[in-house]
Parts: C-alpha cells; structure tokens; sequence
C-alpha cells in the first residue's frame, strides 16, 4: 500500500511538471494593509502652559483576537486644553501616519465625542453623538465643515472619576455636510476611555 | 497528448483492415423521446434513406432496423405533428435518442448519441429539466436548478445564488459546466455559480453521493449543467431571445446561430443582461445592480470511429450587493437589523457601487470520443481561467481597489472506458487529474484572506452495473490522491508555507428493480472532500465578520484564552479530509395520468466543517463577534416528492414538497440556515396557442433553529452571552411565506412570447436562506415580458 501511495505521488508530480508554468511556487506579495488603524493617541495640552497630557489605544495585533491597550485620560479641573488626536497604522514598517488621510480627505471625514456629563463645563452636555450637544472644533475642511482632529475643552470644576470619554471617526464620502451626524457614513474608528478629573 | 493521438491513429489504421465486405447483418437500436415532455414517443416511422428498410417506435419509443449492408447511413425520422428530421448514422457510434419536436414548439427536433456523462450511475435517479430560453433570460443558473425538489437555493440578495442539495451548498456540491468540474471560487457561501443562465439548455440533478463517479466534493450531490448543442445536417439558424423585467428594469438579449453539415456543426451565442436596483414591496433596493456578457462557441465533428468537439465561453460579471448590508460593527449591525428601511437607501439607479463583485470564467474545452465496436474511449481536456474581485466599502481611494483579488487556472484530464460487456456486466473505468492554481493578484492593499496554493488532485474509478431481467446491481470504487502547495502571508506580512497530501477510497453501491409501471432504486455512496483553503487559513475581516482558519488559531483551555498569533500546521493541530456516508431511494411509479416520484434519504456526514463563534474582539471600529473553523459530526436527512397529474392532453398539474431535517451530532445543536419546508405546485393549461400557467410557492417557518442573541444584547469586554460549543444566530427565522405567481405564453410559427408574473400580491417576505434576510424584504411584484424568435 505505502508503495503504491509513493508511485502514485511521484506519477502526480510527473503530471504536474508537464504543465510548465502551471506549479509555480510564488508568494502572494507583501500587502500595505491600509484597512487598519491599530494606534489612536489623544494630546490634551493646557492652554496655560505645563506639560500635556497624553492618553494612548493600540491593539498590536490588528484584526487578531487580541484586545487592545488603553491608558486613562487623567486632567485637571478648570483648566482649559487643546486636544490633538493622531492615529497610525503601526502593523506597517515604518509605521503608517494615518491622520494626514483623514486630513487630506476633510471633507469625507469627521470626528465625534461623547463624554460623561459633568466633566466638562464647555462643552456641556454629553457630546454630539446620537446627541445633538456641540463641539468646539477648531478644525476646517475645505467646505467649511469641522473635522475634529483638533478641538478645545474645558473641564468643570468638580472632580470625577470613571468617566467616559469617547471618540467616534466616521468616513462619509459624498455624505458629509454641515448637518450629517454621527450615524451617518462607516465607522474608521470607535474607541471609550476611562476619563478622570482631579483638582 | 501526442502518444494518445498516435493510439487513435494506430486503432484507425487496424480497423480498416477487417471493415469490408460487411453481410447485411447490421442493425440500428434506437428510441424516439418527446423533447418537450421527455416522453417516449411511440408510432414514429424510422426509414432509411434510399432503401426499403424501416421501422415504427413501439409503446416505450424504442425501434429496431435489420437487415442493413451499409457501413454508413442516412436514417429519416416522421412522425405527424412534429418536425421531420434526417440523421447520418455509422456503425461505430451508439444508439440515437431521437428528441422529436412538435410543429408548434419554437425547439428543433435532435439526435443525442453519445450522452455528456453519459456513463453516469443508473441506481442513481437522475432528474432531467429542459430549461425554457424564455425563463432562463436575466435569471441566476442557481435559480434555474432550484426546479427540481430537494434542490433550493442559498443567496445574498437575487444576484448571488447557490443551489443547495438536500441541505448542503458550495464546496459539498459539484457543478459539471459542459462534461467539466465547474471551477470557481466556490469556497464562499457569497460567491454565485458563475454560469451565465441564458446559455443553459438542460440540466441533469444527481442527489446521492455519486462521488465515484465525479470526483471529491460531491457530498450533497451533482448538479451537470449543459449548452445548447449544436446539429448536424442542419441549414444555417438562429434563434434571437429578448427579455424585460419590471422589478429592476432589466433588459436582456440572447442571439444563437448553427449550422450543421453532414459530418460537422457549429453553434456560437451570444448574450448580456443589465439590471438596475431591485425593489421589495415597500423600498427600494439600493445597489443590487448587475452586468452580464456572456459568449460562447463550439463545433462537433462526426467521423466513423471519432467524435470530436471543441468548446470556448467566456462570462463576465458585475453585481452589485445591497449596500444597506453593511455595517461596521455589531452596534452597526444592530441598527441594519433595527432600521425599517435599509441604511443608505436611495432612488432607483443603474449605477453598481461597492460592495459588489466582478468576476469572469474562461472555459476551453477539447473532446473526443473513439468508438471501437463494444467499446468506447472518451478524452476530455479542459481549461479553466477563473478571476474573482470583490470591492469592499473601504476608506478613501481603496474603494477603488479590490479587497479580495483571484486568479484562478484549472486544467483538468478526464480519461473514460467503457469496457466491452462481459456476459451481462457493463462497466466504466476512468482516470481523472485536476491542476490548479490560485494566485492572490497584487494591490489590494489588506494582507490576502487566504494564501495562494496549488494543487495537483488524481482520481481513478470503476463502476460496473450487472443487469438481470429486471434487476440492475451497481458497485463502484475510486482512489482520490491531492497535493496541495500553500503560500501565504501572515498578518506580520511574514511568508509561511505548507504541503499537504489527502487521500481517500470512496465507493458506491446501488440496486435498482423495475417493473412495468414502477421502479425502485437504492444506493449507498460515500464522499470526502479535503478542507477548503478558507477552512484552513482565512484571517480577519471577511464581509461584517471575524473568521480564523482552523491553522490561525490555538486554545489554550487552561485559562480559556484564544490566540492568533502562528500559523499552524497539520503536526499541530491534524485536520482530517470531510467524509460522508449517503444512502438514497427513489420509488417512481408512472400510468397514462400520474407520475409519483418519492425519495428519502439520509446523509451521516463525519469531521463536517463549520464555523462557530468563540469570542468578542475589540477593534479599532468597536466590537466584533469572531468565529472559528472547527469540525464536527452531522447528520442531514429528509424526503422529496412530486406527483404529477395529467387530466388531460391541455391540463395537468404538478406537486413538489421538501424536507430536510438537519443536526450537530457532535453538539447536539442546530446549523443555521437548513432549507425549511418547501411546497411547489404548478397548474398548467392549454388552449389554442396559449399555455396559462399557475404557480404558487409556500415556504414554511424554520423551527429547528440554533438560539437567537441580537447584537445589541453583546457587551463589550464582557463573556459571549451563549455556549460557544455550537452556533447561534443574530434574528430568528422568517415567518412562513405563500406567493402567487402565474404565467401566459403564447406560441406561433417561429415566435414564442411568454408575460409572467412573480409575487403578484406584492407580499412582503423573507427567505430563512437569503443572507440578506438580516436587512431587507425580497423582492416585491416582478412583472417580466419575453420573446424568443427562431429563424
């Protein structure tokens, strides 16, 4: 039986090499994956000066089952920040920047916030998505609409702990105006933070 | 190739030798068949052209001519009321079925001597439909096949579909396209068939395991498919076919020419089909567009020992996937359930944007076959060229660039004896090889969902069939050996590879018992098919899910935790070759008015892949459901029925119902997405030149269904709210669903127009086997005119 097996195979490979060009033995070629946005970073920076406050998201393995790593956003009561928000592509060598993407398509992107009530005095409310609070965008595309990578806060206050700060990039090609919301367009990205305001 | 057309050669030149002074003890056996109704047709005269001989059909359609000196002849077909045909017959080739046409019938009378397949297993009943061109025009083959019972469809919206054989679709379910193993990538349950419908003329079902016969993956059964043929002696003709449907603002055409000579015949066609958006009852369907064009050729040529035919077709298409399909991520999809109108919803258009697909299937098919006395030899090769793009909704510029991009090569060597009969056994050996080779083309800019491989697959088989009165014995044996190479990139972009070799004996075994108005058949067949190259090594994002292959992950019980970190191999993790066991009976009974046909069955499938959910991952987006591959044991079994009335020459009707019950033997749980209970009826009546026809369809609620959880009841960071060992689904089965469809169709001279119309109530529904389901209503009211002209 094991012979047979073995004179079969090697007739199968004789078969095989008559159709030249046919068993090639190519490697499909190294893709960019460009689908993936795997690092998120947040930059508070107090208006008044001192260092600025970074809260980070990466999920080193992509698309695998591995859940990614957040750190808390830790900021001070009363204080106003400009906030910067960049994210890459960090499963790419060198690392893809993806944020000159989003800032090149403006006006087929936007972002959104959501936050806990009361942490912060301005903007009030709970943030503009599937809620109708504003932002301060400080951001422009070419159309006029904001963007989002750069905006201002101010916290309130009071101190708070466990609060959630999220922030939602939504890509609406041909869908993006001065009125469309957070449910419109494809989710890019989609990620909470655990925020905290201490005095 | 060389050496075989030396074999021909030498065979011809030592036949000369003892071919003459021939006494005239030559005889013609044949049977003449109605090609409308497939009903023998008795009383038609058979005459030789420029002799005295001749004969008349008896009651099964059957004639006998003796007495003959000639080597060659010319035999003249008549019979009242249809058309009179003339066929050149030799010695070497086998019996004629003669296909008579009736003068009112748009279709030609023909000559079929050597059966495509025709060495096909006679315990197994085969189901013969001869597709009508006017049905068949802007339609998707899948839906043609689903005519038969125990044969339905799985879908993506209208534009994708698969046929299901007694509950099991894609890799468990053979195409023959034209005498060859259809290759595409049929792994996808959301990859359609990809043969054009309008350039199908008869289809041939087999529902056992006749894996014996045509190779692995023919575990729920076979579904051969076959072109127009061309016939000889045959002045140049046409037919040109054009069809408009309402829903969706199709417009279709077909144009087909042949000409036949005495010793040699062509046929080349030609047709295309554009649809626009599609609307159910209460919205439109935005993006389920599509595009065909679809061309074909093909020349026979008739010599005294040798058969030979040639065949090319090319198909090309774009069809478009309801963009409210879509979603980002489960609370994405819990909106796309939620929402009463599909997101993104638009005004009717002829625009395909993403998601869609573009695919195109090459076939080149070369054929002969050598007639030495008792004997036949048959050489096939073939050529498969097969390129599938999906476009994705991507950001930015990638919408522009396929996510997923293939190249598919097959050729395929089939090699068939049929050996001179010993005593009162018959039989068929054969070999058969199969190359492929599928490559991940360059720019899709997202690391490939499933490597590149080829593979090298050799088949050898034996089938004989001993007949005794009225009993027929069948048995069969076949050795399948595969090799499969396998390249791929990881999620690092890091190269990993493999070589894999399956192997496997399958047989077959099966009695069948007539009787003058009553036949029984029984078989038991097994069939294997080793993993699909999805089963193995898919990763990530495919369609709104998370898939791992059973090679891209590990568990890890100790602390239930998951890993897709290697890429595993066979000394890992051993993943053995599918394997089933299938028995099937057919009970037929048949008088001057009824025609019952009945058929169980029972399939004991063992190592069945599947794919189970395992976890939540979180992304970038938000959350995800991931599943895995895994195997396990199932079970499928169920009953077919038609019962077939004919009152009288104009009235008859026609009753088809399905069952198919199916189980998780492993997990004692249910799969999702098990055909319901089917009931088809037809009522059809004629008058004049009309044909009125009447045919309603119920389809029964799914109640053997895994549990539901909607995606809103998922929580992020949380524990799968289910047992993970079996499935589960996002919305339960559709209510149950009756729609009205009818028919009128009108024949006269050379011109044939048919009005339908389907879902005449306009009722709303959903099929529990539409992956759509989850988002939309199907179609609403189709109102569809078509001609069809003959010249």
């Amino acid at each position: 039986m094991k012979s047979f097996k073995n004179y079969l195979l090697i007739g199968l490979m004789t078969m095989s090499f008559a159709f030249v060009g046919c068993s090639d033995d190519d490697v499909p070629a190294a893709e960019n994956e460009e689908e993936i946005i795997n690092s998120v970073t947040l930059t508070f920076t107090p208006a008044g000066g001192g260092s600025a406050i970074v809260a980070t998201y990466l999920d080193a393995d992509g698309e695998g089952t591995g859940n990614p790593v957040l750190s808390d956003i830790e900021l001070n009561t009363q204080t106003t920040y400009t906030l910067n928000i960049t994210m890459a592509n960090t499963l790419e060598s060198p690392a893809e920047d993806i944020t000159v993407e989003v800032e090149e398509e403006g006006d087929e992107h936007q972002l959104f916030f959501g936050f806990s009530s009361g942490v912060f005095s301005d903007p009030s409310g709970t943030g503009n998505i599937g809620s109708t609070g504003t932002i301060n965008y400080t951001d422009q595309d070419d159309s006029g609409n904001p963007i989002g990578l750069s905006t201002t806060w101010i916290t309130t206050n009071q101190g708070s702990t466990g609060g959630e700060f999220r922030v939602l990039l939504k890509h609406q090609p041909d869908i993006k105006s001065a009125t469309s919301t957070s449910s419109d367009g494809e989710t890019d990205i989609d990620i909470t933070w655990t925020i905290n305001v201490s005095e | 190739m060389m050496r075989y057309f030396l074999f021909v050669s030498l065979l011809v030149t030592s036949m000369s030798g003892f071919s003459q002074d021939t006494p005239c003890d030559r005889s013609i056996k044949g049977q003449v068949i109605d090609i409308d109704t497939n009903e023998p047709l008795p009383f038609a005269t058979v005459k030789i052209v420029g002799t005295s001989l001749g004969a008349v059909s008896n009651e099964e359609g059957s004639f006998l001519i003796t007495g003959i000196c000639e080597d060659e002849v010319d035999l003249e077909i008549r019979f009242v009321g249809y058309k009179t045909l003339t066929h050149h017959h030799d010695f070497h080739h086998n019996t004629p079925i003669i296909y008579m046409a009736a003068d009112e019938t748009l279709l030609e009378s023909v000559v079929v001597e050597q059966e495509l397949n025709a060495h096909e297993l006679k315990t197994l009943e085969p189901i013969n439909i001869k597709v009508d061109q006017l049905a068949s025009l802007g339609t998707s083959a899948g839906d043609l096949f689903s005519q038969s019972a125990g044969v339905s469809t799985l879908k993506t919206g209208q534009n994708i579909v698969k046929p299901v054989v007694h509950g099991l679709h894609s890799n468990r379910v053979l195409i023959i396209n034209n005498g060859v193993r259809h290759s595409y990538q049929s792994w996808g349950a959301e990859h359609g068939v990809e043969i054009d419908a309008s350039q199908i003329d008869r289809i041939q079902l087999i529902k056992g395991a006749s894996t014996v016969r045509y190779g692995s993956d023919a575990l729920g059964g076979v579904i051969l498919v076959n072109a127009p043929e061309s016939s000889f002696n045959t002045k140049l003709n046409g037919e040109a076919n054009v069809g408009f449907q309402s829903n969706g603002r199709s417009l279709s055409g077909e144009i087909s020419l042949n000409q036949g000579f005495e010793r040699a015949a062509w046929i080349a066609t030609a047709s295309a089909t554009k649809q626009g958006d599609l609307n159910a009852p209460d919205y439109q369907l935005t993006n389920t567009g599509k595009e065909e064009i679809s061309l074909t050729a093909g020349a026979k040529f008739h010599f005294p020992i040798v058969d030979l035919k040639v065949y090319v077709s090319h198909f090309e298409q774009t069809l478009g996937i309801l963009r409210g399909s879509v979603s980002d991520n489960l609370a994405g999809l819990a909106e796309a359930i939620r929402s009463p109108i599909p997101s993104n919803t638009k005004s009717f258009s002829y625009e395909i944007n993403n998601p869609r697909q573009e695919t195109i299937h090459d076939l080149l098919k070369l054929e002969s076959a050598l007639f030495l006395g008792e004997q036949q030899f048959d050489f096939q090769y073939a050529l498969q060229r097969n390129q599938r793009k999906e476009f994705d909704v991507r950001r930015g510029t990638n919408n522009e660039r396929p996510a997923i991009n293939l190249n598919l090569m097959t050729h395929t060597i089939d090699i068939d004896w049929d050996h001179p009969s010993k005593g009162l056994l018959a039989g068929t050996l054969g070999a058969q090889f199969i190359n492929q080779n599928n490559d991940n083309r360059p720019g899709t800019n997202t690391i490939p969902f499933v490597p590149n491989y080829n593979t090298n697959t050799l088949g050898l088989f034996a089938i004989e069939s001993l007949e005794k009165e009225s009993l027929t014995y069948e048995a069969g044996i076949r050795f399948d050996l595969m090799n499969m190479n396998v390249r791929g990139r990881d999620s690092n972009n890091d190269i990993y590879r493999d070589n894999l070799n399956y192997q496997n004996f399958t047989f077959t075994l099966g009695l069948l018992k007539e009787w003058p108005n009553f036949s029984i058949r029984t078989n038991i067949g097994t069939a294997w098919r080793a993993p699909n190259i999805n089963e193995l090594y898919s990763f990530g994002k495919h369609q709104s899910v998370f898939e791992f292959g059973l090679w891209r992950y590990e568990l890890f019980p100790s602390n239930d935790s998951i890993s897709t970190q290697n890429v595993l191999t066979n000394d890992d993790r051993e993943v053995e070759s599918e394997r089933g066991l299938k028995w099937i009976g057919t009970i037929n009974y048949h008088s001057n008015d009824w025609k019952v046909e009945f058929t169980p069955y029972v399939n004991w499938i063992n190592n069945y892949f599947f794919l189970r959910p395992y976890g939540i991952t979180e992304t970038v987006r938000g959350t995800f459901p991931y599943f895995i591959h895994d195997q396990t044991d199932a079970i499928y079994t169920g009953l077919d029925l038609n019962i077939q009335k004919m009152w009288n020459e104009s009235f008859s009707a026609d009753f088809k119902l399905a069952y198919v019950y199916a189980k998780d033997r492993g997990n004692d749980q249910r799969f999702v997405g098990i055909p319901p209970l089917n009931i088809q009826l037809s009522l059809e009546k004629r008058i004049g030149n009309f044909v009125f026809e009447f045919y309603p369809e119920f389809e029964a609620s799914q109640s053997l269904t895994p549990s539901v959880i909607a995606p809103e009841n998922f929580e992020s960071n949380a524990d799968l709210p289910f047992d993970r060992s079996g499935t589960f689904d996002f919305v339960d089965s559709p209510d149950a669903f009756l729609l009205m469809n009818a028919s009128i169709k009108y024949t006269k001279k050379n011109l044939s127009i048919k009005l339908s119309g389907e879902n005449l109530l306009n009722s709303r529904y959903r099929r529990y086997t539409d992956n759509i389901r989850y988002y939309a209503d199907d179609l609403g009211t189709n109102v569809g005119l078509a001609a069809s002209y003959v010249f």
